[in-house]
């Protein structure tokens, strides 16, 4: 027995220098390699998120912003176990919220201990101090400032705005080259995703000791974030609300520019959505809602939908006649409600009438004879110098271009049952805007500017300037003419003639634009719409005089989507904008206006 | 000189009931060096809790166990060692009881219905009962009745040891079932069990948890640790291999009987028993919980998963790599000081002093315990009883099963079943049930001295 004892003896030190060698080994031969892993253990680097840049509009209203939202977070790590569920039930108490959810949001938490998980957005004051009151019988639960986007406007200039949200892995490899990283939040569309380089600014970095939850000890070094920049906008907040209040419940967009220098002022699109839904989870009931939405919100109705212009296309139709000579002023065709088996939309005819009167009042039938004087080639280049086939260039996302269509386009891309191409039926319902034409708000904004200023196209801008967050200031936006064809100062003074004619004439189609002390000129027009209620457009443009020594300063392009007609469905929308600003504007005083 | 300064002193316990000079002192400095070292290395791993230091929560009641454990400790060593073995199988009983009882209406705490729970404090019954079951099974082995009837003597000993595993496993508790495994190696080989039972039950074990291992190893990481795993992991290779190793049993069979030479049938059923222990394995693997397989997988390859089941491995190796030689100092150690190194107060203490002490501070704490284990064995060896030695080698077998695991288990060398380092780690009953067995070892050594000298001067006046 005593032998087996003194083996167990020697089997003690045996298995105690194997120990020892072990020891040896890690402490003395590979040390260096665990110092260094130590090391890694001890100090962390957390990026500091740069606050991201402001929008604002053309006076300095905000329409894009930050503030931090107090928001619980839930620490599985830090909560012992079978803590979770007394928990969950304190904080529906002080919550005012059913425990069920709670719980199932902490218990997501398990899976990455470490990591937080958000329990609630933005708490109101109250709740923070009973939260702070109960703390310690909330063991895993803390406050934390975290970052959220504000949209104090809302709705207004939404589609013009865009929305940000976390970036995804497929950005994220795109974007390789730009230092983003996993959980970044990145603009998604609209100003927030074209200029998201200048928004987010730089983030900095901090280098501390932590401890395994990741808490920071000590700061070791750190660099400081540089402040994303703030965007400066040519929109005009009061427009772009009026616009929105002016749309509510139909589905359309109104645009305004500014005409002499091309700055964009409104771009407003129906159904709109609220920005901060994309950010706030509190809204994500609203966020499903508008993601499931047949009507697509998110897709902006002034510039990525297009339509066919209706009458107000016949504006092009005058530049051509008087700019190729084959029609005066003076000339007159006689409508007698049809023309060659074409109606005019006024089936009584509208007698005998000259330019003036034909746009005025809208008539078909003098188009169809213009169009036969003028021929398809002479309208296609005024509609092409016109900008009717070139995105705005805003580069606010996925744009039309409209349609200007050609003899040539239309036998590559159409059909018919009879093999017949192109004929005097299609050049007709050119010139009156249906058929193949197509337009988006924007471009019919832009083509009455135009033609306002005798066929000078200015170069659209949305973009004022840049501010850095030391104050200084980059300009972006240089008014720029993009084409001019350079009308005759008659031809020019015909044309406004001819477009304050359709406001203020007698039998004007645009009378409800007519405004005391403000001479507006416009067009309306009412689209055929095949597939269901015709779309009703109007178009118009301020101050505006036959001599054109006055410089515009508003055109706008109104759009109601099945609006039955321009000067009942969309008029009234146009002249509520139009009525508040020239209020504002000082034109007219509220009690000036006879409606 | 200096020695001369306390000659009669050398420990300050004045306690009137114990003879002092009884104790055995070089198994009491160790133990209360150890107990230093412990305290030191409890003192850095709660530096970074609130309160810190000797205030902490931790620390006091860490002490104060200690002081109850001291008291147990004088009261089992002053009690004579025949007193206590007489008892030996009413403790038993009495434990086997307990551990009843704990099984039936222990709460559920983390998991395991380890603990009974008395107002504040949680006492661990099957902590507590190792140092008991030892002395039982060494009672058992000793028995001069048992001894005439070896047919009922080994499966006597194997219930004594398997029946409180059983009912450990029911808590559920792995490792501190496991380590009662150690009682059933140790204190049968030293009561002159043939060392081939040994290692037929080594055999048996090797089939049973080296192929379990190898199994999910090859299941998780879609490769083998090592060449000598694959015949492990399937069936159809352990079939192969068991019929070589029967053919060579028979083998030996047949050329015992042509040499008319002693052949145990003991190899016989060594390699049945394996056979079977192999087989029962697939159904045993097959129920295994993911954190149980995860835990093995963490051991076979302790850096496939950094943040999950491998990473109290890594971190603990980490800890006891960057110490160095000297250490790296109550501040600099970063491992312990800032938490990264879990249960870095009870299980894996032992990486804490590495970091904090080093190679030195570490390689002393392996010194002292080694020689404590020397000690015990060594008084086991001088031990007066059967029943002495035989529970000195127990309660050995048990330290040294603890200091392999514990040790090994901070050093990446074992895979990590949760029991604690003796002396060293954080824990009340683990304190306690230590104290009680050095308590058994001291009483052990102090009949024998009562032996060879005679009485203590006290009962001497009294046979006047």
């Amino acid at each position: 027995m005593n032998k087996r004892l003194v083996r167990l003896q020697v089997v003690c030190a045996v298995f105690a220098v194997a120990l020892l060698i072990r020891l040896a080994d890690l402490q003395l031969l590979r040390r260096e390699e665990f110092i260094q892993a130590a090391e890694e253990n001890r100090i962390r680097i957390r990026s500091v998120r740069a606050p991201r840049g402001k929008i604002l509009d053309r006076t300095g209203i905000i329409l894009a912003s930050n503030r931090l939202s107090p928001d619980l977070i839930f620490v599985a790590a830090k909560a012992p176990d079978g803590t979770m569920e007394k928990t969950a039930e304190r904080l529906a108490v002080i919550l005012e919220e059913d425990s069920g959810p709670l719980l199932q949001k902490m218990r997501s938490g398990r899976r990455l201990p470490l990591w937080p998980v958000v329990i609630a957005r933005d708490l109101p004051g109250p709740i923070l101090r009973r939260i702070a009151w109960y703390g310690p019988f909330l063991p895993g639960i803390e406050v934390q400032l975290g970052p959220a986007r504000t949209y104090p406007q809302q709705t207004a200039a939404a589609h013009a705005l865009g929305y940000i949200g976390e970036i995804s892995s497929a950005e994220l490899e795109q974007l390789s080259e730009s230092n983003y990283e996993l959980g970044d939040w990145i603009g998604k569309s609209g100003i927030e995703r074209l200029y998201d380089l200048q928004l987010r600014g730089e983030d900095g970095l901090e280098q501390f000791e932590a401890d395994p939850l990741g808490q920071p000890l000590r700061l070791l070094s750190e660099k400081h974030f540089v402040a994303g920049q703030d965007i400066h906008l040519t929109l005009d907040a009061d427009l772009c609300r009026w616009a929105n209040e002016a749309l509510s419940g139909k589905e359309g967009a109104i645009v305004a520019i500014e005409p002499a220098t091309g700055r964009v002022l409104c771009l407003a699109s129906t159904p709109a959505f609220d920005p901060a839904i994309f950010v706030d989870r509190n809204l994500m009931d609203s966020r499903v809602a508008v993601l499931s939405d047949a009507l697509h919100p998110l897709v902006s109705r002034a510039w990525n939908a297009s339509y066919p212009p209706g009458s107000t296309y016949k504006i092009i139709g005058v530049i051509a006649g008087l700019t190729t000579g084959r029609i005066s002023p003076s000339m007159r065709y006689s409508c007698g409600g049809s023309y060659m088996g074409k109606k005019c939309w006024k089936l009584g005819g509208h007698g005998s009438v000259d330019l003036y009167g034909g746009l005025a009042q809208s008539c078909d039938v003098y188009f169809y004879h213009l169009s036969e004087a003028v021929g398809i080639e002479a309208l296609t280049k005024t509609a092409r110098a016109l900008g009717m086939d070139l995105p705005s260039g805003l580069g606010l996302g996925t744009e039309r271009s409209g349609l200007v269509p050609t003899p040539e386009w239309e036998r590559a891309h159409v059909r018919t049952p009879d093999g017949q191409h192109w004929g005097t039926g299609d050049l007709m319902n050119t010139v009156i805007g249906q058929g193949y034409v197509l337009s988006t708000p924007i471009q019919v904004a832009r083509l009455i500017a135009a033609a306002a200023l005798g066929g000078k196209r200015m170069k659209l801008g949305i973009v004022e300037k840049i501010v850095g967050a030391a104050g200084e200031e980059m300009p972006v936006f240089v008014p720029a003419v993009e084409s001019d064809m350079q009308l005759d100062a008659e031809h020019a003074r015909i044309v406004r003639k001819a477009l304050i004619g359709v406001v203020e004439g007698e039998r004007g189609t645009a009378v409800r634009l007519k405004l005391p002390g403000l001479t507006v000129g416009g067009k309306t027009g009412t689209a055929e719409n095949p597939h269901g209620e015709n779309h009703g457009w109007i178009i118009g443009i301020a101050p505006l005089s036959e001599s054109g020594d006055v410089v515009p300063r508003i055109a706008i392009a109104v759009l109601v989507v099945h609006g039955k007609s321009g000067s009942a469905g969309a008029g009234p929308l146009a002249r509520y904008v139009l009525e508040r600003w020239a209020i504002r504007e000082g034109y007219v005083t509220d009690t000036a206006i006879v409606r | 000189m200096k020695g001369d300064r306390h000659p009669a002193v050398p420990f300050p316990f004045h306690s009137s009931s114990v003879n002092r000079s009884e104790l055995d002192r070089p198994l009491l400095f160790s133990t209360v060096a150890l107990l230093v070292i412990g305290l030191l290395a409890l003192y850095v791993a709660v530096r970074s809790e609130t309160p810190a230091g000797i205030r902490n929560p931790d620390f006091i009641r860490q002490s104060v166990w200690i002081g109850i454990g001291m008291a147990v400790m004088l009261l089992l060593a002053k009690t004579p060692f025949s007193a206590i073995s007489g008892k030996a199988y009413v403790i038993f009983a009495l434990g086997i009881f307990l551990l009843v009882i704990t099984v039936l209406v222990a709460p559920k705490i983390r998991g395991a219905k380890s603990w009974i729970v008395l107002g504040s404090v949680r006492v661990q019954p099957s902590e507590l009962f190792k140092p008991f079951c030892a002395l039982a099974l060494a009672a058992l082995l000793s028995d001069r009745r048992l001894k005439k009837i070896p047919q009922l003597e080994i499966p006597l000993a194997a219930a004594a040891v398997l029946l409180p595993m059983a009912l450990i496993l029911l808590q559920p508790d792995l490792g501190t079932a496991v380590s009662y495994g150690a009682l059933l190696v140790g204190v049968p080989y030293i009561a002159g069990l043939p060392v081939k039972y040994i290692l037929c039950a080594f055999a048996a074990a090797l089939s049973f948890v080296g192929r379990i291992v190898m199994g999910v190893a090859q299941d998780e990481l879609n490769h083998l640790p090592t060449a000598i795993g694959a015949p492990l992991s399937d069936w159809r290779a352990g079939l192969v291999l068991f019929g070589i190793a029967g053919a060579a049993v028979i083998g030996v069979k047949i050329g015992s009987r042509i040499k008319k030479s002693h052949f145990s049938l003991v190899w016989i059923l060594g390699w049945l028993i394996s056979m079977i222990a192999y087989f029962a394995s697939f159904p045993i693997e097959a129920s295994l919980k993911q954190y149980q397989r995860l835990r093995i997988v963490a051991f076979v390859s302790p850096g496939s998963d950094p943040r999950g089941a491998s990473y109290n491995v890594l971190q603990s190796m980490i800890a006891v790599g960057s110490g160095g030689l000297f250490g790296r100092g109550m501040t600099g150690a970063s491992q312990t000081a800032l938490g990264f190194l879990p249960e870095r107060h009870t299980d894996f203490i032992f990486s804490a002093i590495s970091e904090t002490f080093g190679f030195l501070g570490a390689g002393l704490t392996l010194a002292l315990y080694v020689y404590l284990l020397y000690r015990i064995l060594q008084i086991g060896i001088h031990a007066s009883s059967e029943t002495g030695a035989l529970c000195a080698a127990g309660i050995g077998s048990i330290f040294l099963f603890h200091l392999i695991v514990n040790v090994g288990m901070t050093l990446g060398l074992v895979p990590i079943i949760g029991i604690p380092l003796p002396l060293l780690s954080y824990g009340g009953s683990s304190m306690v049930s230590t104290l009680a067995a050095l308590g058994l070892v001291q009483s052990i050594a102090i009949e024998r001295k009562r032996a060879i000298y005679g009485a203590p001067e006290e009962k001497n006046h009294r046979n006047y």
